[in-house]
């Protein structure tokens, strides 16, 4: 049987060292903190689960459409960007996947510019090409 | 001393969707709500879901060419996505193509999703994988 306790005050058997109650209020996580999973059967370390930058580009490489912890765009060529962190990564290997926003003969693929970056491509096969580019990237911060 | 605290929603003091995170390095922090994937979906051809989170339905546009419909929607058109398509049957250069001119405008309740073959033909292939990060309504 489950029962509920409707009060606003706890205080010690002497009367005195009241505590008043209020809602608990959580402003950050540490980097321990876990979540049970979805099956319930483990638990699993928040921090490295989340994804720590993204963004969504121009084909020109210039300008954002959506981001997060990119500070700024590099554009290092035709088809070639270089998304700039603003909190960088622990180690200079890190996990980005990139995707291109549209059709046509071209590819698309990502490498790492140091902890500090990670530059995309588009490429046609035999040239790089302008192109509106998308990426996730995951791993440890600093 | 580490504790247990057991709850169902999570909601920022300051900001109610801003919860922030230390870092792995201790250095700094990064934010809750940012770093989760807000769809993700496992499918075969545009047609049938093995696995998803925050997909209501697939729209099966043409061969080649499939809609991804959320549950609960972005709050702007433009989020960010990445996945991959692979069958191995169909081989050849293929790849997946996002919000393509073709097919779709970039829209806050759906995803568009192609797969290309050879950099000229829509192709329906067994399994396409990808996910959306962003800011949902």
């Amino acid at each position: 049987m489950t029962s509920q306790l409707n009060v606003d005050t706890i205080v010690d058997k002497a009367g005195t060292g009241g505590t008043t109650l209020t809602t608990p209020t959580i402003t950050a996580l540490k980097k321990e903190s876990t979540y049970t999973t979805s099956g319930g059967a483990t638990t699993q370390t928040i921090t490295p689960c989340l994804l720590k930058a993204r963004s969504n580009t121009n084909s020109a490489g210039t300008d954002f459409y959506e981001r997060f912890n990119i500070a700024s765009l590099t554009d290092v060529g035709t088809g070639q960007q270089r998304h700039n962190f603003t909190n960088p990564f622990a180690a200079s290997v890190f996990t980005p996947v990139a995707s291109m926003r549209s059709v046509g003969t071209t590819s698309s693929f990502c490498d790492w510019a140091g902890a500090t970056g990670v530059t995309t491509y588009s490429f046609n096969g035999s040239a790089y090409v302008d192109n509106f580019m998308q990426v996730l990237v995951a791993g440890d911060l600093a | 001393m580490a504790s247990l605290l057991k709850v169902d929603t999570l909601t920022g003091v300051t900001t109610a969707g801003s919860i922030s995170v230390t870092g792995e390095g201790n250095s700094t922090t990064t934010n809750l709500q940012q770093g989760l994937a807000k769809a993700w979906i496992h499918q075969d051809d545009n047609a049938d879901i093995r696995d998803s989170f925050n997909i209501a339905s697939l729209t099966d546009v043409a061969v080649g060419k499939g809609e991804n419909n959320f549950s609960n929607n972005f709050s702007s058109a433009y989020y960010s996505s990445s996945g991959t398509h692979n069958d191995r049957a169909v081989g050849g250069d293929m790849f997946a193509a996002f919000e393509t001119t073709e097919t779709h405008v970039p829209s806050t309740s759906s995803k568009s999703i192609d797969s290309v073959y050879n950099g000229s033909s829509f192709v329906d292939v067994s399994t396409i994988v990808h996910q959306c990060m962003g800011d949902l309504a």
